[in-house]
Order: structure tokens, then C-alpha cells, then sequence
């Protein structure tokens, strides 16, 4: 049995699944970063498993990939910073508590 | 490398990579769910080296270990003592959004896993190649998509430091809760 | 000068227009009457000018409103016309034929007389010129009603007589009871103008026009067969409907019985205008209309008795009768005379209700004459009120007696007045009353035969023998009347030191007393009246000196009984020794005001009831309902809006979830790839 693109599929499925619970869930914004990180993960290994199956010749998957990498920086980079201004003003970094519209 | 051995680094892999990130959603202790989040990036990037993407393994560990997973625990050091340990780390929507999770998982993979896709992969390429190739295509054809990505890059940059700043044209309110990491 | 009888309603508009604007300026009010006065006098000699006489009446006529246009494309579609032909247009006008004439003249001179009487009697009221704003506007509306020769204008003018009534009576608006009282003659008479309204839409949807003559033809084809009624009546109901509609609302106008009760309230309006109104003119336009309309009663569909024409006479002699007994319990003088007028309305439906020619003339006899000894009978009341005005209730008959000393022009005229409304030989009350019961029992086979269509012979004989116990009865209350306010001492104070009106106010008095002695005999001799009525066509002779002699006999009886009982003044009025039982019936207004005010009254305030408890409990409680629903609608969906990111994320992912589902459960309903197999495939091809 070899491992075919189904197989990685299903695993950027259920990575995926596990990242969207982690943002779901979790009430401390810094793991809910985490869940997206996880979902980004998925998305990028869905992304190259179809490169290397089915257009190994080509480059979007590739480009697409370097893509979700800065999209995954910038948004650790604002997550942070977002983070801290909401420990700042709510004084406390659970997303669940910091339900006001209006800071 | 035979047949066998691939099918077994897959799934040890899978293993290393579906476990850790079951760990990240369940720890209580949200660091040592960071730190969970470490061999679950590595697992990725083996998948990558078996995807050949070679670039990206390298990638996978400069930019997602070396950089975001250490952002990511600078901000649960930063925050951490604030969080009661005590306190539930899960909130209310768990009886949910486990069932809707697994729904949209079983369901993607069903049917991923029900579709005719071609048994091995169509071709091979060499690994500098690839590389050069892709830099290459990023300062060619894909120009324009990469410098968006670096403004977005940059934009999120100086986003992160406005937002970080401490306000302080605001006039200095006694309720405000001073940020420990402005003190330090 | 034929065109400028045109001018017979215009002038006292143009009057009432003047005295409206001193009214509201409150400027130089007491030349109000100088204004109508003039105007009324002006009509009044127009129409002297223009005596009917045996050509074509005298007419002058200006289109109004054209109701149906007869432009080709509106009338194209044959829908919007409903049936009425195009070009249908009412006509606004004069007509001066004898029985208008007649009509114009009564109005026209009891107004005028009541004008010239009020200078006296509201001399200390305020809102002078406004009461003779109103006066001219009801002579306008009366003279529009009565020169009318189509229904819209017969229609137009009943509505605004009918609003000047409720105007005048609710002189005294401040006084909750006249205020009441206004409110109470406006709505009742709603109810018959109800029914004459539906009567006049029902003729002229058959007749397609408003004019008289054209509506008596298109009813004579129908009752011959040569035209067909279309829409929700048959030939035959229509026949019998379309008069009886018009007499309900004779009978709310000339308060008949049951829709009486407005009239005795009516009271509260200045004694003046009860004298104009409420005796003379306006309650007579029923009677009027009914004469006018008489042929409708007439013709019966294969020369059948009227069946129409037994309910007009069983309807007067019933009131007649009813209203007669009435008036001989009541002591409000004023009550006394509302009553009287009431039962006179009553023999003057019985007079119509001969039908045909005969009718008609002695219906419109009883009417002139009537109105000349009525609006005297009033003034005088109205005289002796004013004299008593300090009194703590000045009407009351058992605070007056001996005024005929003090007052005795008024006591005079008053004793005339009561003599010719009793029926005293040779004045005018006895013949107009000898004249409808000659031709009531002659229809009935007495006293001679006659011929032609009409009532049946027992209807006719019933309500001619009810005729003569009303004379009888009318005999007895007037005679009470004037004893009890004139004869005898003064039984207060007031009436003790009473003085007598001035001129302004006794000449009119005198100027109808003549007429009230001299009008029956000068226009019953040779048949005077009824040759003039028919157009110079002389009626059949109805004198019977048999019948002459009886009614005289009555008459007399019922005077010396009623002088028996009175002129000794006995302290208990001998009225309340009556057996008990009928002395309830008649004091309790034979329970009709009961019947009204606890059957109809009260029905209809539990029916609103009901439906305000409907209201409340169910539309508005559905229309709470649905705010309600919303309301916990949206207190379900602010639930939802909780600004918990997560939460929004969930129902993301769950919709995304349900978005795939579907989409497979599509697929394989199908069984062909849909689009999510189509997405993969896009990728594979590639």
C-alpha cells in the first residue's frame, strides 16, 4: 500500500478539524492563535501534497505556500500585539470575557 | 526506499504531527500547549521533505519554529500569570463545536478519500531545480503576489508596534491595568 | 320675471351669508334680521309674482354636477357607470308648481312672521345674529327642498334642513339637554333618512334620472310590465320597496310613529324656532314629500289595493291616535304642543293615504292649515314663556293659570288657535281635518263612495273612526291647555305679576290668528284649494253635511268636556284620575322613548361593547401578540449577537458544514457529480 495524495488529504482534514477546535475553544487568545496556526499548517500541507501529485511542474501551489508563510508571520505578529492590548484594557486575555464592541 | 518504510514514516509522522496538536487543544497548562505546538510543527515539515519540498522543510523550520512558535510563546510568557490556572481553558461552545469539528473533518476526508485521484505521483523533480525554480517564478511570473505579501508583511509590522505601544496621549487612568511588558 | 324665482332660495342664503358675518365679527348683531327679514319677504313676493297658473309651471333650472360623463371613452367600459345611462346630471332649479308654491308661501310667511316675533323674544340672548344666520339658512334649505322637481335636490335640501334643525335646537348649546336634545333629532331621523336615501338610489337606478316625472313614468312601466328591473330586486318587490323606503323618511321628518321621540325633546330649541320648525315647515316636508310623491303610493302593479298607501294611513292614525292621548297627560306647555303636532303629522298621513289626487289635496289642506294655527299655537307659548321667564321652570302649566288678564292678546289668539286645532265649526282646523276624514270614510264606503286605486276599505274605516277620536281627544287637550294657562287664578308668582309681550312680539300673533280663523273656509269653499293643487282641474266634491255635523258634534264634545273639567281650576289636574294603568301608558309616552332608549339604545351600546371588547381583546391582543412574537424574537437573536468571536466562528464552521452536506446529499440524490466533485476534477484535469 503505498501513501497516496488521499492520505494527506485526510491528515490536512483532520489537522485542520483540530485547529478549528483549537480556535474554537480554547478561551486564552494566544492558544486560539495557535488553532490558526494549526489551520494554516493544513491548509500549506493540502497545498503541497496537490503540488506534488498532481502539478509537480508548476509553481502556484508553491507561491500559494510562501503566501500562507507570511500570512502566518503577520498574523503571529499581530496576534501578539493584539493580544496585549486587550490584556491592557480588559486585564485579561480570555476571549470569551471580552465580548464588549466598544473597548 | 521500499514501499513499507514509506507507509511507516507517513504514519509515524501523522502520529507526530496529529497527537502533539490534540495535546495543543486539550493541555490545561497554555505553555506547555505551546510547547505542544513544537513537535507538531516538525511533523509538518516532515511531511513536507516526504512531499520533496525541500525549500519548505527548511522554511517550516526557520519561519514557523524559529519565529511564530517563539512569538507565540513571548506572548503566553507575557500573559500567562494573568490567566488563572485554576480556571476553565476551555469555554462553553466544547458540547458544539467537538461534534461540528469532527463533522466537517470526517466529511473532507470521506470525501477526499472517495475521489479517483491518480495513485503516485505524476512526476518527480529534482531538488535544485525545484528551488530554483520557485525563486525564479517569485521574482517572475509571481512578482506582483510576492510583494503584496511582503507589504502585507511590513503592514502587519507596523500594525503589531502601533498596537503594542502603550497609548500614552490617553491621560494615564487609574483603572487602566499597566501592561507588565511595558514595566519590563 | 319667471327666471328670477330663481332667486327664491338664493336670497336667503345670501341673508344667512350677512348674518354669519355679524355672527362671527359680532358686529352690529341686531341688524341681522333686517338682512332676513328682507330676503325672506323678497322670496316670499317672487313667489307671489309667479302664481302657477294653468300653463306650465313657472320654472328656472342651472345643470350642477354631471354624475355619469358622457365622454365616448369613460363610457366605453360599461362598468364604471353602474348602470346609470351617460349623461346622467342632477339639476339644480326652481320650480314653482301649485303644490311648491303652496309650500314657498307657508314657508316663506311663518318664517317671516317668526323672524319679526324673535326681535322680541331673543332680544336678550347672545348669539342674535347667529340665531338668525341659522333662521335664513333653514328658510333656504326649506325653500330648496320644496321648489325641488327632481330627488337630488329633494335629497340635498331634507339633509340641510335637517342640519339647520339640529342647529337651531342646539341653540342653547351650553345646556346640556338642548344639547342632547340636538344630537337625539339628528339621529333619529337618521334612521328614516337611512331608508329614504336607499329609496331615492333605488328609484333612480330604475328610472335613470333624478326628475319627478320621469321617475312617476319609469314606475308606472314597471307597474305595467314595459320595463324591466334589473339587479337584486324583482318588478314586484321593487313596486312595494321603493315607496315604503321614501316613507321611512317621512316618518323620521314628520316624526311619526315609532320614530316620534325627537320631536317632543326638540323643545329645547327656542320657542320661535319650534313654532317654524317643529310645527310648521320642516316636520311637514315629510308630509310634503309623500304628497308629492303620492303616485308612487298610488300605483299598484295589476290595479291591486296600495298596500303601500294601508301602512302610510295605519302609520298616521297610529300616531294620530297615540301621540293625541299623550298630549292630554303632559304639562310642559310646550309638550303639549309637540305632541299636538305630532298627531296632527298623523292625520295628515292619513289624508295621504287615500291616495291619488284626493289624498294628496287633503294631506296639503291639513298642512296649510295646520301650519297657520301651529306656528300660532307656539308663538303664544313662546309669549307666555317669555313672560315667565323667571320662573324656576317656565313651560310648567301648573305655574301659570289667570293669565288671560294679564296677557290678553296672547290669550286671545291662543283661545283662536286652540279653536281651530280643536276642529270649531268654520275655522280653519275643522275643514282640513272634515276634509281627510270625509275622504278617509268615503274610501271606507261611508258617506258615499270612491273610486280608483287606494287603501283597503277596513284599513280606511279603522283609521277614520281612529281620526275621530283623536279630533276628540284633540278637542280635550287643547281646551285643558288654554284653561289651564289662561282660565282661573294664577297659581305663582310669576304668573301673578306676568305682563304682556310687545307689539313686535303680539303681531305676528294677530297676523296668523286671522289665518287660523278664515283659511279653511276660504279655500274649501268650492273646492278652492283642490282645483289650485290639481292645476285648475276641479277635484270631486267631498262636503258632506252629515259628516260635517258629526266631526262638529265631536269637536264641541271634546271642548265641553275639556271645560267641564278645567274652568273650575281644580287643584288635582283631573287627567291623573284616569285608571291607573292607562294614566301609566299615557304618562310613560305609551313606552315608545322606553322601548328606544332600553331596546335600541341599549342594544347598541352592548353591541359596541362587544366589539370594543373585540377590539381590545382580540385585534389588539393580536396585533400585541405579533410585537410580542418579535420582541422575543429578537431577545432570541440578541442571544445570538453575544460578541463572542468564537461563538460566530462556531455557526461559520457549522454553516460551511451544512453548505458540504448538502451539496453531497445533492450529489448523490443526482447521482451525478456536483459541485464539489466538479472542483476536485477542475484540480485533476489540471
Amino acid at each position: 500500500m503505498t501513501v497516496g495524495l488521499s492520505h494527506y488529504l485526510i491528515l490536512g482534514a483532520a489537522l485542520f478539524g483540530l485547529g478549528a477546535l483549537a480556535a474554537i475553544t480554547r478561551r486564552n487568545a494566544v492558544a486560539v492563535l495557535m488553532g490558526v496556526e494549526l489551520m494554516l499548517n493544513a491548509a500549506n500541507l493540502n497545498f503541497l501534497a496537490f503540488w506534488r501529485y498532481l502539478t509537480p511542474q508548476g509553481m502556484e501551489a508553491q507561491v500559494f505556500v510562501i503566501i500562507g508563510f507570511t500570512v502566518a508571520a503577520a498574523e503571529a505578529a499581530l496576534g501578539l500585539a493584539v493580544v496585549l492590548n486587550l490584556y491592557r484594557d480588559f486585564g485579561t486575555v480570555n476571549v470569551d470575557e471580552a465580548s464588549g464592541l466598544k473597548g | 526506499m521500499s514501499t513499507l518504510a514509506v507507509m511507516g514514516a507517513f504514519l509515524a509522522l501523522t502520529v507526530l504531527t496529529l497527537f502533539p496538536a490534540i495535546m495543543v487543544i486539550s493541555t490545561r497548562n497554555v505553555l506547555h500547549a505551546g510547547f505542544w505546538l513544537l513537535p507538531c510543527l516538525i511533523g509538518v515539515a516532515g511531511l513536507y521533505a516526504m512531499l520533496d519540498a525541500h525549500f519548505f522543510v527548511v522554511a517550516q523550520v526557520l519561519v514557523y519554529i524559529g519565529a511564530i512558535l517563539v512569538l507565540i510563546l513571548f506572548s503566553l510568557m507575557l500573559t500567562r500569570d494573568v490567566m488563572n490556572p485554576k480556571a476553565p481553558q476551555h469555554n462553553g461552545l466544547v458540547g458544539v463545536a467537538v461534534p461540528i469539528c469532527a463533522t466537517m473533518s470526517a466529511i473532507c476526508a470521506l470525501l477526499l478519500a472517495r475521489h479517483p485521484w491518480p495513485a503516485g505521483p505524476v512526476a518527480a523533480a529534482g531538488a535544485q531545480d525545484q528551488t530554483v525554480a520557485l525563486g525564479r517564478a517569485l521574482i517572475g511570473t509571481y512578482a506582483l503576489p510576492f510583494e503584496a505579501a511582503s507589504v502585507l508583511l511590513l503592514a502587519a509590522l507596523v500594525g503589531a508596534i502601533v498596537l503594542a505601544k502603550a497609548p500614552q496621549s490617553e491621560p494615564p487612568a487609574a483603572e487602566r491595568i499597566e501592561c507588565p511588558g511595558g514595566e519590563k | 320675471m319667471t327666471s328670477a324665482i330663481g332667486l327664491i332660495p338664493i336670497l336667503p342664503v345670501a341673508a344667512a351669508a350677512v348674518a354669519g358675518a355679524l355672527a362671527i365679527t359680532r358686529k352690529a348683531e341686531k341688524a341681522a334680521p333686517l338682512f332676513t327679514l328682507a330676503a325672506t319677504l323678497a322670496a316670499c313676493a317672487l313667489a307671489l309674482m309667479n302664481m302657477p297658473g294653468a300653463g306650465p309651471a313657472p320654472h328656472v333650472a342651472a345643470p350642477w354636477v354631471n354624475l355619469i360623463p358622457t365622454d365616448a371613452a369613460l363610457a366605453a367600459p360599461p362598468g364604471p357607470t353602474h348602470g346609470l345611462p351617460p349623461g346622467l346630471s342632477v339639476v339644480v332649479g326652481v320650480t314653482l308648481d301649485p303644490l311648491s308654491w303652496i309650500m314657498v308661501l307657508v314657508v316663506c310667511s311663518v318664517s317671516a312672521l317668526v323672524q319679526i316675533y324673535s326681535i322680541g323674544y331673543m332680544a336678550a340672548e347672545k348669539g342674535y345674529a347667529r340665531y338668525y344666520c341659522y333662521l335664513a339658512l333653514f328658510t333656504a334649505s326649506m325653500l330648496g327642498l320644496v321648489t325641488a322637481d327632481n330627488l337630488f335636490q329633494l335629497y340635498v335640501g331634507w339633509e340641510l334642513v335637517g342640519i339647520c334643525s339640529y342647529l337651531l335646537i342646539g341653540f342653547w348649546w351650553f345646556k346640556p339637554s338642548a344639547a342632547n336634545a340636538a344630537k337625539k333629532a339628528f339621529v333619529v331621523t337618521r334612521f328614516g333618512d337611512v331608508g329614504f336615501m336607499l329609496g331615492v338610489l333605488l328609484l333612480v337606478s330604475v328610472a335613470q334620472s333624478f326628475k319627478f316625472t320621469d321617475v312617476f313614468t319609469a314606475y308606472q312601466a314597471v307597474a305595467d310590465g314595459s320595463l324591466a328591473v334589473h339587479g337584486l330586486f324583482s318588478a314586484q318587490t321593487f313596486l312595494w320597496l321603493a315607496p315604503l323606503l321614501l316613507l321611512c323618511g317621512a316618518i323620521g321628518k314628520s316624526a311619526q310613529f315609532p320614530l316620534h321621540v325627537w320631536l317632543p325633546d326638540a323643545m329645547e330649541g327656542p320657542t320661535p324656532v319650534s313654532a317654524l320648525i317643529h310645527a310648521a315647515t320642516m316636520v311637514a316636508a315629510g308630509v310634503y314629500m309623500v304628497a308629492r310623491l303620492i303616485l308612487l303610493f298610488t300605483v299598484q302593479a295589476g290595479g291591486g289595493a296600495g298596500a303601500a298607501l294601508d301602512v302610510v294611513m295605519i302609520l298616521g292614525a297610529v300616531t294620530a291616535l297615540i301621540a293625541a292621548t299623550i298630549a292630554l297627560v303632559q304639562v310642559d306647555i310646550k309638550k303639549v304642543m309637540a305632541y299636538s303636532t305630532i298627531s296632527q303629522l298623523g292625520y295628515m298621513m292619513v289624508g295621504l293615504g287615500v291616495g291619488g289626487a284626493t289624498g294628496q289635496v287633503a294631506g296639503m289642506f291639513h298642512l296649510v292649515t295646520h301650519a297657520c294655527f301651529k306656528a300660532l299655537l307656539f308663538l303664544t307659548a313662546g309669549s307666555v314663556i317669555h313672560a315667565l321667564h323667571h320662573a324656576k321652570d317656565p313651560n310648567d302649566m301648573r305655574g301659570m293659570g289667570g293669565l288671560m288678564r294679564r296677557m290678553p292678546h296672547t290669550a286671545i289668539t291662543c283661545g283662536i288657535g286652540v279653536l281651530a286645532l280643536a276642529g270649531f265649526p268654520l275655522l280653519s282646523g275643522f275643514w282640513s281635518k272634515d276634509a281627510i276624514l270625509a275622504v278617509a270614510l268615503q274610501r271606507a264606503g261611508l258617506f258615499g263612495h270612491a273610486a280608483g286605486a287606494g287603501p283597503h276599505a277596513q284599513v280606511a274605516l279603522a283609521c277614520g273612526v281612529a281620526g275621530l277620536v283623536a279630533a276628540f281627544l284633540t278637542a280635550v287637550y287643547s281646551a285643558r291647555m288654554w284653561l289651564m294657562t289662561f282660565w282661573g287664578k294664577p297659581r305663582s308668582d310669576e304668573a301673578a305679576h306676568a305682563h304682556e309681550s310687545p307689539a313686535v312680539m303680539t303681531l305676528p300673533l294677530w297676523a296668523l290668528a286671522i289665518p287660523s280663523v278664515v283659511a279653511g273656509f276660504l279655500l274649501a269653499r268650492g273646492e278652492r284649494f283642490a282645483t289650485f293643487v290639481l292645476g285648475g282641474e276641479a277635484g270631486p266634491s267631498h262636503e258632506n253635511l252629515a259628516l260635517s255635523i258629526a266631526a262638529s258634534a265631536i269637536a264641541l264634545a271634546g271642548l265641553g268636556l275639556g271645560a267641564l273639567l278645567y274652568a273650575r281650576c281644580p287643584a288635582v289636574d283631573p287627567v291623573t284620575r284616569l285608571p291607573r294603568p292607562v294614566y301609566a301608558l299615557f304618562s310613560n309616552l305609551w313606552y315608545v322613548d322606553a322601548f328606544w332608549s332600553a331596546g335600541v339604545a341599549r342594544g347598541s351600546l352592548a353591541f359596541g361593547r362587544a366589539v370594543a371588547w373585540f377590539d381590545r381583546n382580540v385585534i389588539d391582543a393580536s396585533m400585541h401578540g405579533v410585537a410580542w412574537l418579535v420582541q422575543q424574537a429578537a431577545q432570541g437573536m440578541r442571544r445570538s449577537v453575544s460578541g463572542q468571536t468564537q461563538a460566530y466562528a462556531v455557526v461559520l464552521v457549522a454553516g460551511a458544514v451544512a453548505v458540504v452536506v448538502l451539496m453531497t446529499l445533492y450529489e448523490q440524490a443526482v447521482g451525478s457529480p456536483g459541485p464539489a466533485a466538479a472542483a476536485a476534477g477542475w484540480m485533476v484535469r489540471r
